[in-house]
């Protein structure tokens, strides 16, 4: 794992030069090796849940990279492939194109999505039972391409195709009258999006029309065979409630149609307009059926030995979006921008549900029920702020949001039908920037709180985040962050109080240009406290539900290079750390170290030692440690 | 909104243009002294058409596109005799490479996002004259706090390279808040890899609506399984379920009772808490 923005900081020191390097034409970087893991003390579902790398050959990374290749194809190409081999995450790019001409992006990617944590949507678990009756093991893979026509001309089609499927197992509760039943689910979702537009680019005007379509399926289906107990312990008029088998199926399909556009127009020389127009129009149409037997429990006194359901479901949910912002600069030094955003959108749907339960040695119940639903949501967002530049290095600001709607909900016994959110935002921030070598920004937002939809919306709130970055020697960059969110519901008696803050400092050292040694450290401290009263229902008083999450975390990485010829070997120690402490303590270690030596200017082979430990005091089932060691062979061309 | 409308107009009198015209030097002229910056410009950077393109008007004249005339610079080799973005206000500099990339449909909703009222410039994430790091991984250099919530064991698979910032949040802007970028027209950017999540739904969960997902998971990463903003089902539960007063969330009815395992784990019973194609009570 190398800390993801490392290069970014790297470069930021080279970005000063801005001499390019001669380039070669193609590119070609090969990483390969293979890992070994030593068998994962503690709980492995829990380190798969969490890590998930396994052993075995692996195919690290390869690139190649074609530029200004004479070719009536292409003229530049670049693809890439990371994480091959039966890695968690396995991606490829492909990225190519000719000047004027076209140009195609495309990826695929294949993400293992494992979850099975022994403590998580377990009711057994003080029984001794580790079952997660929640978990999955599907994967899911991704497809992106998207071909744009004659980019850099003033009419601009292009075409995107999209596919997102997941496939796979998992655990999943069968609830039926009066229990629940762990059983076996097959998961098989899937997306298919297609997009087209083109774009129209005048001196003055850029528009945007696009229009797109999505087809989609979700057919899981739960099912057992064999005799399960269910979670409701004990005898039931001395019997004991059982699912003997189950097939449910969920067989969802769907689509969207959807058209949008967009401006962007410079109006006149201090003023600058876009606007942008969405409508879609979601919809589903869903059969299900289910079929249990066992022996389950009716209205508290009798007991059935079968359900059948027969389901059909309709929903449509048609929603317009609108946003229109404006910058207007009436003077050099100042100038004003002004947003507001809609969005419309209900859900109206319709289901049929009919049951039948059927009873030994009687005669079948029949049971139809049909509903109409609809959900309507209307939200509205303005926003005005000014900006100030006092000075070529200082830029203030200030301004003003308000956030209002309203939303409808089906009747329900469990919460009212209709809401509103009310929300009147001061912002006002400071930008100061005295040169290359320090910036330093601070953003702050706070509303005296009107009306929110949830007791624990954002409500009555202060909000503060302030940065600085600064080059205090040459080879010395450190930024900081300090950032707070204060946020109060007193009303609907919440007594809701949350109050977040988070710490983080960066340094960067690049002694002597980074040719002997290199030291990248980054620290987090956060700290969430939360209280809110609620109520407990089976006894209809109040509690008051407490959270506090107080987390360390440390990334840092230490590169060393003994000596200063081209073909130095390389050490590299490090890793990260998290520590939380509070309601649900956690630690967490990965530290690695890396040693690499290049054999010549295009072949350097590597070794790396990485520990992955994860532990929980009050959960002392969920955890892991576990011992990786990587040998590779890194070639460039 | 009428007011400051008014105020600006107001200004319109005195407005000005930071744009310049007259001569022009041309690319070869200033080939003659930046001649490894020209090459590489000219052979690999995108914006190098403009040298050729006679729809925008550079032709010829790439490199005072962005910098603006260089015939005063050219004349006395005297730095400050020519526009750098790099050193210009954020503002300004950012007006010179909207002039072309306003509309391309990242661009949109640029003035309501953080990146754009911070005075982030376009220039701090993309070199312009040499291809640099991937844009995509240089978001921890500035927000820290988000970078290390990815090293908490239940987090997003950004550190494993798996994904990057951009695949849920549009750095250049967006119409909904923190820049969540939006898939299949205005969907929250969430349901392109969650898809079975997406509805919409016979029965739906409210807050997946009105809230989005942020209600109940953190999205970078957390101590808490599945992303949880709590650390057990029933806790994220009640804090809205709790019947108490005006907003959403009734609170469940008295046979639940917290004493059994099988009540603390909401979602065992509610399994379709995204929401249901068949039960109003999120059952099946």
């Amino acid at each position: 794992m190398r800390l993801p923005w490392a290069l970014a900081l790297a470069s930021a020191a080279a970005a000063q030069d801005i001499s390019p390097v001669a380039e070669k034409p193609v590119k070609l970087t090969l990483d390969t090796g293979y890992r070994f893991l030593s068998s994962p003390g503690g709980d492995f579902n829990t380190y798969r849940s969490v890590v998930n790398l396994g052993d075995g050959p692996k195919l690290f990374g390869a690139d190649l990279r074609v530029d200004g290749w004479k070719n009536p194809l292409f003229d530049t190409l670049d693809l890439s492939a990371n994480s091959w081999g039966g890695e968690p995450y396995t991606m490829l790019r492909a990225s190519f194109g000719r000047k004027g001409l076209y140009r195609v992006h495309g990826d695929y990617r294949n993400a293992a999505y494992f979850n099975f944590l022994p403590s998580f949507a377990n009711p057994g678990l003080e029984r001794g039972s580790l079952i997660n009756q929640r978990s999955f093991d599907p994967r899911r893979r991704m497809s992106n391409v998207e071909v744009e026509v004659l980019p850099g001309n003033w009419l601009v089609p292009y075409f995107a195709y999209q596919r997102d499927a997941g496939v796979g197992t998992g655990i999943t509760p069968y609830v039926a009258n009066g229990n629940e039943y762990p059983a076996a689910t097959g998961l098989d979702d899937g997306t298919h999006h297609f997009r087209g537009g083109v774009r129209l680019e005048f001196k003055k005007a850029h528009v945007t029309l696009e229009q797109g379509s999505s087809v989609f399926h979700d057919d899981q289906r739960v099912f057992s065979a064999s005799r399960i107990g269910g979670n409701r312990e004990g005898l039931i008029f001395g019997r004991p409630l059982t699912l003997d088998s189950i097939d449910q199926r969920y067989q969802v399909t769907g689509g969207n149609h959807y058209a949008k556009a967009m401006l962007a127009a410079s109006l006149t020389r201090w003023a600058q307009a876009t606007a942008h127009y969405i409508y879609s129009r979601p919809r589903t149409s869903v059969t299900y059926q289910d079929r249990g037997t066992g022996l389950f429990l009716l209205g508290g006194t009798r007991f059935f030995n079968g359900l059948e359901s027969l389901g059909s479901a309709e929903a449509r949910m048609p929603r317009t979006a609108g946003a229109f912002a404006v910058e207007l600069r009436p003077l050099n030094r100042v100038r004003f921008t002004q947003s507001f955003w809609t969005d419309r959108f209900h859900n109206a749907s319709s289901a049929l549900l009919a049951e039948r339960i059927l009873f030994a040695g009687s005669t079948p119940e029949l049971r139809n029920a049909f509903t109409s639903e609809r959900l309507v949501v209307n939200y509205n967002r303005h926003q005005t702020e000014g900006f100030v530049d006092v000075t070529r290095y200082l830029t203030l600001r200030a301004g003003y949001r308000h956030i209002w709607g309203d939303a409808t909900l089906p009747s329900s016994l469990l919460s009212p039908a209709s809401g509103s959110i009310r929300q009147p935002v001061g912002l006002a921030g400071f930008t100061f920037r005295p040169g290359n070598r320090l910036s330093a920004n601070a953003d702050y937002e706070g509303s005296p709180g009107d009306r929110s939809y949830f007791r624990t919306s954002l409500h009555n709130y202060h909000r503060l985040r302030t940065r600085v970055r600064g080059q205090v020697a040459k080879s010395l960059t450190a930024s900081g962050t300090f950032s707070f969110l204060d946020n109060k519901n007193p009303n609907q008696g919440a007594a809701y109080e949350l109050n977040t803050r988070t710490t983080a400092a960066t340094l960067h050292w690049l002694p002597a240009e980074g040719k002997r040694a290199s030291v990248l450290g980054e620290y987090a401290r956060t700290s969430l406290h939360s209280n809110v009263f609620y109520l407990i229902p089976q006894l209809q008083q109040r509690a008051q539900s407490l959270y506090r999450d107080n987390a360390h975390s440390v990334t840092a990485i230490v590169d060393l290079h003994p000596s200063k010829a081209e073909r130095s070997p390389a050490i590299s120690v490090g890793g990260s750390f998290v520590t939380a402490a509070g309601t649900r303590p956690v630690r967490y270690y990965q530290p690695l170290g890396r040693a690499t030596l290049p054999f010549s200017k295009a072949a350097q082979c590597y070794a790396e030692w990485r520990w992955h430990g994860m532990a929980q005091p009050l959960l002392p089932m969920e955890g892991f440690r576990t011992h990786q060691f990587t040998a590779g062979l890194r070639l460039q061309h | 909104m009428r007011a400051s409308l008014a105020i600006a107009l107001l200004f319109a009198a005195g407005a000005f243009a930071f744009e310049e015209g007259g001569e022009w030097a041309g690319t070869e002229l200033c080939q003659g002294c930046h001649e490894d910056i020209a090459k590489a410009f000219l052979k690999s950077n995108p914006h190098s058409s403009l040298d050729t393109n006679t729809r925008r008007g550079w032709q010829t004249r790439a490199c005072e596109a962005c910098h603006g005339s260089g015939v005063k610079h050219a004349e006395s080799a005297e730095a400050s005799l020519i526009r750098n973005p790099g050193k210009l206000a954020v503002a300004l500099a950012d007006k010179t490479c909207l002039s072309c990339h306003a509309n391309q449909p990242s661009r949109s909703g640029r003035v309501m996002t953080g990146h754009a009222r911070q005075q982030v410039s376009c220039v701090s994430c993309h070199p312009v004259h040499k291809k640099g790091p991937d844009p995509r991984t240089q978001c921890g250099s500035c927000h820290q706090g988000e970078s290390l919530s990815f090293a908490k064991p239940h987090s997003h698979p950004v550190r494993q390279g798996a994904m990057s910032c951009a695949d849920c949040h549009n750095p250049h802007g967006g119409v909904l808040s923190k820049a969540v970028s939006t898939f299949i027209g205005n969907e929250p950017g969430c349901l392109q890899c969650h898809g079975d999540k997406r509805g919409p739904f016979a029965y739906e969960h409210a807050p997946m609506r009105t809230e989005g997902c942020g209600a109940c998971h953190e999205p970078h990463g957390s101590t808490n399984p599945r992303m949880l903003t709590r650390p057990s089902i029933a806790q994220s539960c009640l804090e809205c379920h709790a019947g108490t007063g005006a907003g959403f969330g009734g609170v469940p009815p008295a046979f639940h009772d917290l004493r059994s395992p099988r009540y603390r784990n909401c979602t065992t019973c509610h399994m379709k808490i995204h929401g249901s194609h068949v039960s109003k009570a999120l059952l099946r």
